[in-house]
């Protein structure tokens, strides 16, 4: 039994390895596209975007390779990764995105909160209907919460939810806090939600 | 040859903006409508012919792949994407190319004169396919079948079309516009106010062309050359 689970573990902690490793090339080159449009036309974006990529890039490809980072760290890349997802969407989506309390001194396993925000604009978004994502961050003294909402599209075509990046991470927070996280998923027909919370040390 | 009809769609509003400015800037290009709502798209593609489309391959609520293989009628496609995957590979045989984001406009214009070229040579080809043209005369359209043609000849402003079966049609019209809607190969100039079906053309002598009824037309000096044409035919 023990030696099922931590090959469990083993093999969660091997996919998270290959997650850091590898940046979604569509959300990259999307986003290279976005920015290249943004310099023809001399947008005062252009500069900022670069940045902001760049930032969560490094994010990605260095620090996510640690055990932990600052929580003011993965709040950052959320930020830029939501600052540039809002480049590539219409108007029907609307985003409500809020970080509460004291982020600082804070310590939490990298690409956890990353990997909710992501599935939040992988189903939550429909260019033929209108769709809204909330997204809060609430930092307490020992406690980190996360709240996720997003619309679900049940026409979408091609993106039926498959549970692997739910359960991939599932088993992060089974490995990492065992015993001193709680997740909450509410899958209404109409919304998805999250909700999470981690204790900390 | 008239611009190619085209309607871009993508669900991001930069990368769509970046499509209707290269689209704008090409020659032999005019840009109907763009779309960020793929279903919205699909419905006008029901109502409207399109030429060619630009079309995003990953977007939200449908891929570019089901978008196309939905439609009854499938104008030209080039395939926009971020990044191309295996799912991609088979479909490349039916596209007219793809394009890879960030999408510079050097590599835009190539895929546009791609398609440019294949509508060319589509019309071409329905052009050797037909049969027949249409002329009017005395306030009636007439359908005339290239067989049945003998030979072609001008007097002043009308033009008059000789049959194999003895009738006569005269159109107003010039021989230079009448010889446009014929194939090339099949009918030939021998002079300034005559051209004749090659193939009824039976014997040549002293500069003149023999035909299938005996009729005798002349060759002139600057149509020499329809001779040896002839003689290779």
């Amino acid at each position: 039994m023990q030696r099922v689970l931590m090959a469990e573990t083993e093999k969660a902690q091997a996919e998270l390895a290959f997650l850091k490793a590898q940046v979604n090339p569509h959300f990259l080159f999307n986003i290279l596209n976005n920015i290249y449009t943004l310099a023809l036309t001399q947008d005062l974006n252009t500069a900022s975007s670069i940045m902001k990529l760049s930032n969560m890039m490094r994010y990605l490809t260095d620090d996510a390779g640690h055990d932990e980072v600052s929580l003011a760290q993965e709040i950052a890349c959320l930020t830029d990764y939501i600052d540039l997802q809002k480049l590539r969407l219409t108007q029907k989506t609307i985003i409500e995105y809020e970080i509460k309390g004291n982020i600082n001194n804070k310590k939490i396993a990298p690409l956890i909160l990353m990997a909710f925000v992501e599935n939040v604009f992988k189903y939550g978004v429909s260019n033929h209907k209108n769709s809204k994502l909330v997204i809060r961050v609430i930092a307490e003294q020992r406690l980190i919460n996360l709240y996720c909402e997003n619309t679900i599209h049940p026409d979408k075509k091609h993106e039926k939810r498959t549970g692997i990046g739910l359960k991939n991470t599932k088993k992060r927070l089974q490995y990492i806090y065992p015993n001193r996280h709680l997740l909450a998923v509410e899958n209404t027909q109409k919304v998805f939600k999250i909700n999470l919370s981690i204790h900390l040390n | 040859m008239e611009k190619l009809k085209c309607v871009a769609i993508d669900d991001e509003p930069l990368a769509l903006a970046l499509i209707k400015t290269h689209i704008e800037a090409t020659e032999g290009l005019q840009l109907l409508q763009v779309f960020e709502d793929a279903i919205a798209a699909i419905e006008y593609l029901s109502k409207y012919p399109v030429d060619l489309l630009f079309l995003d391959v990953n977007m939200p609520d449908i891929t570019g792949l089901e978008l196309y293989n939905s439609l009854a009628v499938k104008p030209m496609v080039i395939f926009t994407t971020a990044y191309k995957n295996f799912a991609f590979e088979g479909f490349e045989l039916n596209a007219i190319d793809y394009l890879l984001k960030p999408i510079d406009y050097m590599r835009f214009k190539k895929a546009a004169r791609k398609a440019i070229e294949f509508q060319q040579h589509k019309q071409q080809k329905e052009q050797d396919l037909n049969e027949h043209l249409f002329v009017y005369s005395e306030y009636k359209l007439i359908k005339i079948e290239f067989k049945d043609i003998l030979y072609l000849e001008s007097l002043e402003d009308y033009v008059k079309i000789h049959l194999s079966n003895g009738k006569m049609i005269m159109t107003l019209a010039t021989l230079k516009k009448i010889i446009d809607k014929l194939p090339a190969d099949k009918f030939k100039r021998i002079h300034r106010s005559y051209v004749v079906a090659v193939k009824q053309v039976q014997s040549v002598a002293n500069r003149k062309a023999k035909l299938s009824n005996e009729v005798l037309l002349p060759i002139s000096d600057s149509y020499t050359s329809f001779i040896e044409e002839w003689k290779n035919t």
